[in-house]
């Protein structure tokens, strides 16, 4: 094992192992759990760096079953720092084992999950992490919703699995299974569809956007964390259609943008502000689905760039709503809340994250979509002006949102001089997202997505 | 590097760093910078860029030669795609930027006293030092994707200033207004970004200058997308409705960004992308019709205005409706000039705009018993019904907004809250019930518009923190 995938390995194994130590000392402590967090995170970024650095190589299969490549370096930090985040922004009130424990499992096991180049493994993590959701939200109705969802989605892909180590053997590399893929289209069929299901692409989205509605976006944020549905697409869904021909992608491409369009509108008309979320993050989502699905090689950099930046900036925008919501209750979008002179860093923050979340200038996912902006030019180029709808709207959207909760008339009994600004740990938090995502986006050759070219 | 980018680096350097500057202390320290303080920063930043801007003129006047592009390194370098990080200075862009630093380092002193212990002070000289940065990019990034990225900042700077005074619900809802305008159509200016990547090859300003290809169908879409991209911030038909309502917010922004600048940012993108514009006859047979189209409707309806600011509005839409026929006719240098100077004008208009009673008395005082007779127009050949048909079509401003409301934008909510009830259905068929009561009647009852009733949170009542 090389010095890179061990700290790759440890990257993963530390969050997973700071929560058995709290599940065995039967205390929800946020300051081990954001140091095992964090130091998940920081191996990771020190392996992405040093590959950064040119020290090490990535493109190619260093180690069976366990691989490392530009995918995996670029979004193993992102996830570690966004599941750190959710960890310091999460409300005192639902600081518990479950939720804590679960955060650090799901950190791991995602991190892991970039890690893998051997399906039954893959498969076996991908199992646990459906485990793991279903166990963190257990009863009520997102729970018995989830389950309906992720439960068929997790019999699919194991049933494509079995097909696929009865046909190849267990030992086969993803590349053979790939090849049985594209020579049995109805196996692919199950694969994709049980990842969209797994993803919470429509009309599978309704236990993502109830979570948000339920949930403190904090807890939600370490269980809608996308990785490992999109992982089996970019490595064996996307290679088995590109096998099948370019237009295979056509009818994906297309209908997941009509979707994320769709998401978009209805997160417009939505009164609840945690609702409007939940449907942003399925917008978001449909769009990664382009982006990692994309035929163009330069598309599908920036695919993978915007996965990464997506879900850093998607998570720091959740964590601001919910910081907002826990200063004001239940946010209803059809009243003005004046937040923003109580609490006007927040409201600050707030938007700044907002607009990443809509490729903002100077963020990570400028730059990402950018690129699959130009990827998908040579090939369907409609496709190009309905993501650019999708992201326009989110950025009307943000931006209504903001002026709901932050301006407006103060409320009759509101106190101005009362300050409801950010808590440290929250500023830490929300501070800590926004400079990953500027500094991303002023020096985007960092990624080593970009620095490399994908495998 | 060249020893003439010297003065240019430090004029555009110094607003970025201020507003950077600025922007992490309102971030990052809980008690705002004093106005004076903010004054003071503006001042010195809009002062020294302006003098540096001119030290680099003069310079390159006596050079005599066109300053060649500073590359600044490559933002993305893929095998077979970069996007570069560079500066272009010619005679649009110093244009541009000579505009831009003294104009806002006039609007900044201005605004030390009109804004003065206004809340947001510090607020507004953010956006004012953003937009600033955005008109830098616009005018001297040397690829179209700078280009984009400065354009974005000047449109949410502008939104976010016409919902300054936040209290009330109308900037707000203007704010938002023009933003959505500014969105719609920015879909259409990166969709020419890109294709223009496509036909050039590049997205270089230098090599879109040089390009050389004849009319095809895909110079017809980039400059047909060109056109729309243009058409949002210039306010053109149909897109003017938001001009009027963006005044909602403080009369220096008002003069900087709908008097000077950004409203003057459709025709410099059309001169900007002129060579390609000019292998796209239908581009610029639209350009002409919208142009000529624009100028009628702002004339007609800024004569039914009953406010200074508003008929000012439509008094610019009018002129850069003109500078559309212009460049369908292809006078481009006339088009420039009348641009340039068109703006200082105007600025100057707005900002003398809050005391135009006071100086339309001391005029009349002035001219005592020898005031001049109501003036004579075109509309009194007119017969009177007709005459009240055209005004009450300009106090309507056209219906144009109506149209876009009823015809479009109701629509597609009403068809979303309908998708909305049953993605609500579906979801309680699949788990239950909404935990709580008001969620269960979302369900049931269409979303409708409640006018805003303030009132306290039942959880910031109880004084509860997370």
């Amino acid at each position: 094992m090389t010095p890179v995938l061990l700290l790759l390995v440890a990257g993963a194994a530390t969050p997973v192992l700071t929560a058995l130590a709290l599940v065995a000392l039967r205390r929800p402590s946020r300051l081990v759990a954001a140091a095992g967090s964090g130091a998940g995170a920081g191996l990771t970024a020190l392996a992405a760096a040093l590959i950064d650095a040119d020290v090490f190589d990535v493109g190619q299969v260093i180690s069976s079953p366990l691989q490392v490549d530009a995918v995996a370096a670029t979004l193993a930090p992102a996830l570690g720092v966004v599941s750190l985040a959710a960890l310091l922004a999460l409300p005192e009130r639902a600081r518990t084992l479950a939720s804590v424990g679960s955060a650090l499992v799901l950190q791991g096991l995602s991190t892991a999950l970039l890690l893998v180049g051997h399906l039954p493994l893959l498969l076996a993590l991908e199992v646990l992490k459906i485990a793991t959701v279903l166990w963190a939200l257990r009863g009520g109705r997102t729970g018995r919703i989830a389950a309906l969802t992720l439960a068929p989605s997790a019999v699919g892909m194991t049933a494509v699995t079995v097909l696929l180590v009865a046909t190849d053997g267990a030992a086969a590399p993803l590349s053979t299974h790939v090849a049985t893929l594209s020579d049995h289209p109805a196996w692919l069929l199950l694969l994709g569809g049980s990842a969209l299901m797994r993803l919470g692409i429509p009309p599978a989205h309704s236990w993502l956007v109830t979570a948000f509605e339920e949930l403190e976006p904090s807890q939600v944020l370490p269980l809608a964390v996308p990785a490992s549905a999109v992982v089996i697409l970019v490595r064996l869904v996307e290679p088995a259609l590109a096998a099948l021909g370019q237009n295979a992608h056509a009818p994906i491409v297309i209908g997941a943008l009509v979707l994320a369009l769709l998401a978009q509108g209805l997160a417009f008309v939505q009164t609840s502000m945690r609702r409007a979320l939940g449907f942003s993050v399925v917008a978001g989502l449909c769009v990664l689905l382009v982006g990692v699905v994309d035929p163009d090689p330069i598309g599908r950099v920036g695919g993978v760039a915007h996965w990464g930046a997506w879900v850093v900036a998607t998570g720091g925008f959740s964590l601001a709503v919910g910081a907002a919501s826990s200063r004001l209750g239940t946010i209803d979008l059809r009243k003005h809340h004046a937040l923003g002179e109580r609490a006007p860093r927040l409201g600050a923050l707030f938007v700044l994250l907002g607009f990443a979340t809509a490729a903002g200038p100077g963020t990570v996912d400028f730059v990402g979509a950018d690129l699959m902006l130009h990827g998908s030019l040579g090939h369907h180029w409609p496709q190009m002006a309905l993501l650019l709808m999708v992201m326009g709207l989110q950025g009307l959207n943000v931006l209504r949102w903001f002026f709901r909760i932050f301006y407006g008339p103060a409320p009759m009994f509101a106190d101005p001089r009362e300050r409801m600004e950010l808590l440290p740990r929250e500023r830490v938090a929300l501070l800590m997202v926004l400079g990953l995502l500027f500094v991303g986006g002023l020096v985007p050759s960092a990624l080593p997505v970009l620095g490399e070219a994908l495998p | 590097m060249n020893a003439l980018w010297l003065p240019f680096l430090v004029a555009l350097g110094l607003p970025f760093g201020a507003w950077l500057l600025l922007g992490l202390r309102l971030l990052l320290v809980l008690a705002p910078p004093s106005e004076a303080l903010i004054q003071r920063l503006t001042a010195t930043v809009f002062s020294i860029s302006t003098v540096a801007f001119v030290i680099g003129v003069v310079g390159l006047l006596l050079s005599g030669g066109p300053l060649p592009d500073l590359p600044l390194g490559a933002l993305v370098a893929l095998p077979r795609y970069h996007i570069a990080l560079g500066l272009h200075l010619d005679g649009l862009s110093l244009g541009l930027l000579g505009l831009t630093f003294p104009l806002a380092g006039l609007v900044a002193a201005f605004s030390a006293r009109y804004l003065h212990r206004e809340p947001g002070f510090s607020r507004f000289f953010f956006l004012l030092l953003m937009l600033a940065v955005g008109l830098e990019l616009v005018a001297a990034g040397e690829g179209l994707d700078l280009l984009f990225a400065g354009w974005e900042l000047v449109g949410l700077s502008s939104a976010l200033l016409i919902a300054f005074f936040h209290r009330r619900q109308q900037p707000l809802d203007h704010g938002l207004r023009a933003y959505a305008t500014y969105r719609a159509v920015d879909v259409a200016l990166l969709l020419a970004v890109v294709l223009s990547h496509h036909l050039v090859g590049s997205v270089s300003v230098q090599q879109i200058d040089a390009w050389t290809g004849g009319p095809s169908a895909l110079t017809t879409l980039i400059g047909v997308l060109v056109v729309i991209g243009a058409m949002g911030k210039a306010g053109s038909v149909p897109f003017s409705g938001w001009v009027p309502r963006a005044m909602e917010g403080p009369t220096p922004s008002s003069a900087i960004f709908y008097g000077a600048l950004s409203i003057h940012l459709g025709p410099f993108l059309l001169l900007r992308m002129w060579p390609i514009l000019e292998s796209a006859p239908a581009a610029r047979a639209l350009m002409g019709v919208v142009g000529l189209l624009t100028a009628l409707h702002g004339s007609m309806v800024g004569r039914a205005q009953h406010d200074i600011k508003g008929t000012l509005a439509y008094a610019s839409l009018a002129q850069v409706g003109l500078m559309f026929v212009e460049l369908s006719l292809g006078f481009t240098e006339l088009a420039t000039w009348h641009l340039f100077g068109h703006a200082v004008l105007r600025a100057n208009q707005l900002l003398r705009a809050p005391s135009v009673l006071s100086e339309r008395d001391e005029l009349l005082d002035a001219l005592g018993t020898q005031r001049p007779s109501r003036g004579q127009h075109i509309e009194w050949m007119l017969p009177a019904p007709i005459r009240r048909g055209l005004y009450k079509l300009a106090l309507e401003r056209w219906y144009l907004d109506e149209l876009l409301d009823r015809g479009l934008v109701g629509p597609v909510v009403r068809g979303l809250e309908a998708l909305n009830r049953l993605d609500q259905r579906v979801s309680a068929a699949l788990s239950g019930p909404p935990a709580d009561e008001e969620a269960a009647a979302q369900c049931a009852a269409p979303r409708v518009d409640a006018p805003v009733r303030p009132e306290l949170s039942p959880r910031a009542a109880a004084g509860v923190r997370s």
